[in-house]
């Protein structure tokens, strides 16, 4: 399918999501080594096919491209239990803490702006993020939008 | 067969018209030399037909001919004595064990999977609920060649003093009842010669022949390699055939037709086939396709040899079975011992053959020759087809018609057994495990040391059959002719599950040790490496050519992981030359660059499965390193000679 991204332009798609009249994003939140942090906007890797470990090389640019692709009606993150470090897949539950919290947003660069700081990662130093900004997908400053603590 | 046909042509003209000359209106030796005897059934189908005949007027003419052919019982010829009731049912409970042993193979063959995922920790482990390698357990040949190579019987072996103890009592009743390979080479033995192997043709070929000896100079050879250490039996024991050619090949076979198939009537749409289509592929993707279709290295030799010997009953049936089948020729060398036998009474024998017509060894039922105990498969046809009441299996027979044993000479015996004993150290120095490592055999993880994983490995490949992720194949000539379908690893087709200890638990030898999660993922313990991961920098995205990637270091599975990045800046030459035709200027470029600590590899190619270089990855797995080897070792700190391999 055409996405018509800087990097993704034609890829396979899982096309059940693109019929769909309304999606709702629930990644988990991790740490990434590549990425630093990695929740909502990465987690559209998941509806690609193909060999999709070559985006690797250019993750930032792909991941601003799919986010830009797929606007969720909301985005659910779980960070419930989060991964610190050696993420993606760490193999050991000391990486883990426990952290309880749930971050429901209609927006998913804000939903990923805030959850970077659970595991101690600055909103800037994550490119995806500032690209995503920059094309107006959403609001890296989650501070500026109406938020609410549960 | 014949004897089917005639009594249907023979008879409707009688019915029919007064036949002005009988015998010249019947040809066949059936109806005047029955009349006598066997007169009551044919005049019962003679009474019956008129009623038939209304209905042929409304029944197609075809309809009505099969009807009476299905309706009418078979005669028996000759004196037409039935045979004892017992042997009539113990026919049919045969048919019904052989039907649900192959069933049961079958089934475990499918079971020899797992179809769920795997968690990362070893708290949830893996196990599969159903003893899949039975019948390899139950093989008593497989036991004798470990014993020969370990002294000593690994413990699921056990199961084979069942079948030893079967033999003693009733002979070879495992190859006519039990044995799944043989249920198939008797079906294919009964379809693919129907048209060209009858009668005269049929009982010639099953006369006892002299290349039935063949299987036990073949046993013999493998018995005296099993001697000198090598389970090398294990590539024509019928058990392993049966996984090996039909788990390796013939189901990933059906997968990729099934799959197609519904692909192409996916493509029809037409909403009934589809959902046809759909439902079954859902019920065979839970219990018989494998979670993906799998490839399996080099395995058309091995289907290649099955098509070729289950095609070789078209003109011998059960070729297999009588001249090729090591386990046969073993249970054969132990039924002369066996309790229950044929008797026969010579004088009363016809001649008719009948008997040789459904023999299913080649072992002589007929009279006139002694009865080939150590070839008979316990079928019981012979005595079922016998109209004249002259083969009698009982307890206890009297053994003057018999020859219980196997006709083979003493020197070739010697001489073959030796030849087996010689073949192997023959093939070692062509191929020394010690001196000339192949870095392509990456043993499955609890993998015992070389030399004792080919005294035990028989190459059932019922760990290839069971590895989830593809990894295990058979070997072609990488472990050396001896090692050939002996299993290795091939991570870019599949790496090894960092918390799968399946193959260990389906291997009934213990080639492959029954490891736990916390030895396997080195919880309190060093893990267990079957090789080590190396980087080829020339080809390595980041080394070599200034991109971002670290897929590798992303599904490294240890803990620390074993590879680890380092950040670099590297310059970069943009794409295009300057606007003035200058050279294209150069940037930096912040990536990171991965590197392997072989203290805390495994082996396991994940690195190289993902690797985004296809064809021949930047990061590869090599034997180096394997936890069973005292040599194969990269680092000092393993190096220990102390330490159990």
């Amino acid at each position: 399918m055409r996405m018509q991204g800087d990097v993704l332009d034609e890829w396979p798609i899982y096309t059940p999501l693109i019929n769909a009249d309304k999606v709702i994003n629930m990644p988990v939140a991790k740490h990434h080594n590549l990425a630093k942090y990695t929740a909502a906007m990465k987690n559209w890797y998941g509806m690609l096919g193909g060999r999709r470990n070559r985006l690797h090389q250019s993750i930032n640019m792909s991941i601003a491209d799919l986010a830009t692709f797929m606007r969720p009606t909301l985005t659910v993150v779980d960070a419930t239990r989060i991964l610190m470090r050696n993420g993606p897949q760490g193999g050991n539950i000391d990486d883990t803490r426990v952290m309880n919290q749930v971050i429901a947003s209609l927006d998913q660069v804000a939903a990923d702006a805030y959850g970077c700081t659970l595991i101690g990662q600055e909103r800037e130093h994550i490119h995806y993020l500032k690209l995503g900004h920059e094309r107006g997908i959403g609001n890296m400053n989650w501070e500026q939008l109406h938020h609410v603590e549960v | 067969m014949s004897h089917a046909k005639e009594p249907v042509r023979a008879v409707p003209p009688e019915a029919a018209l007064p036949a002005p000359i009988p015998w010249l209106a019947t040809p066949g030796p059936v109806a005047p030399l029955d009349a006598p005897d066997g007169a009551v059934a044919p005049l019962a189908a003679v009474v019956s037909t008129p009623e038939p005949a209304e209905q042929a007027a409304r029944a197609p003419h075809w309809l009505s001919r099969t009807w009476k052919r299905f309706r009418k019982k078979k005669k028996r010829s000759g004196s037409g004595i039935p045979a004892r009731r017992s042997i009539r049912v113990l026919v049919w409970v045969r048919r019904a064990v052989q039907i649900g042993c192959f069933s049961l193979f079958m089934y475990f063959l499918f079971q020899t999977a797992f179809r769920g995922t795997f968690s990362a920790s070893a708290d949830s482990p893996v196990r599969l609920p159903l003893p899949v390698e039975g019948f390899l357990l139950a093989d008593p040949f497989v036991a004798t060649m470990t014993f020969l190579s370990t002294h000593a019987v690994y413990r699921g072996l056990a199961w084979s003093l069942g079948i030893l103890a079967l033999t003693l009592v009733f002979g070879r009743v495992f190859c006519g009842w039990i044995c799944p390979f043989g249920t198939m080479h008797h079906f294919f033995g009964w379809i693919f010669p129907s048209r060209y192997l009858q009668g005269n043709k049929r009982v010639a070929v099953n006369r006892t022949h002299w290349w039935q000896s063949g299987k036990y100079y073949l046993m013999f050879a493998f018995l005296g390699a099993a001697l000198v250490g090598s389970a090398i039996g294990g590539l024509l024991d019928p058990i392993c055939v049966a996984v090996r050619a039909v788990g390796l090949g013939v189901l990933p076979a059906l997968q990729y037709i099934g799959i197609h198939s519904s692909e192409a009537i996916a493509a029809t749409n037409v909403r009934a086939l589809q959902n046809v289509a759909d439902s079954s592929q859902d019920f065979l993707s839970r219990t018989v396709w494998t979670s993906h279709q799998y490839y399996y290295h080099q395995t058309w030799l091995i289907l290649f040899l099955l098509v070729a010997i289950l095609f070789m009953n078209r003109f011998i049936p059960r070729f297999w079975c009588r001249a090729l089948c090591p386990l046969g020729a073993f249970l054969g060398v132990l039924s002369r011992f066996a309790l229950f036998g044929m008797e026969k009474d010579h004088a009363a024998c016809t001649d008719c053959n009948l008997c040789l017509v459904n023999c299913q060894g080649a072992d002589s039922p007929q009279g006139g020759v002694k009865h080939r105990q150590d070839e008979c498969h316990m079928c019981l046809n012979c005595e079922s087809a016998c109209p004249e009441d002259v083969i009698k299996f009982r307890f206890l027979p009297n053994r003057r018609s018999v020859i219980n044993k196997p006709d083979v000479k003493r020197r070739t015996v010697l001489a073959t057994g030796a030849a087996g004993a010689i073949a192997i150290p023959a093939m070692r120095i062509a191929n020394w495990p010690d001196k000339d490592y192949n870095p392509k055999v990456i043993r499955p993880p609890g993998a015992v040391e070389e030399r004792q994983f080919l005294d035990r490995c028989i190459r059932c490949a019922e760990c290839m059959k069971v590895c989830p992720n593809n990894a295990l194949h058979p070997a072609f000539f990488e472990a050396g002719l001896e090692g050939m379908w002996t299993p290795i690893l091939i991570p870019r087709i599949g790496y090894c599950e960092f918390s799968c200890v399946l193959c260990g638990q389906v291997c009934p030898t213990g080639a492959i040790q029954k490891i736990d999660e916390k030895q396997k993922m080195g919880i309190g313990q060093k893990p267990i490496a079957i090789g080590t991961a190396m980087y080829d920098r020339g080809r390595c995205l980041p080394w070599a050519m200034a991109t971002p990637c670290i897929v590798c270091e992303e599904f490294c599975p240890t803990s620390p992981k074993a590879i680890w990045p380092e950040d670099a800046e590297v310059p970069k030459r943009a794409e295009k030359p300057g606007p003035n035709g200058e050279p294209p200027p150069m940037t930096t470029v912040k990536l990171q660059r991965p590197h392997v600590d072989p203290n805390l590899c495994v082996g396991c190619g994940a690195c190289e499965k993902v690797c985004p270089i296809v064809d021949k990855p930047a990061v590869y797995v090599t034997s180096a390193g394997e936890t069973r080897s005292k040599t194969n070792i990269i680092l000092l700190e393993n190096t220990s000679y102390n330490q159990q391999s």
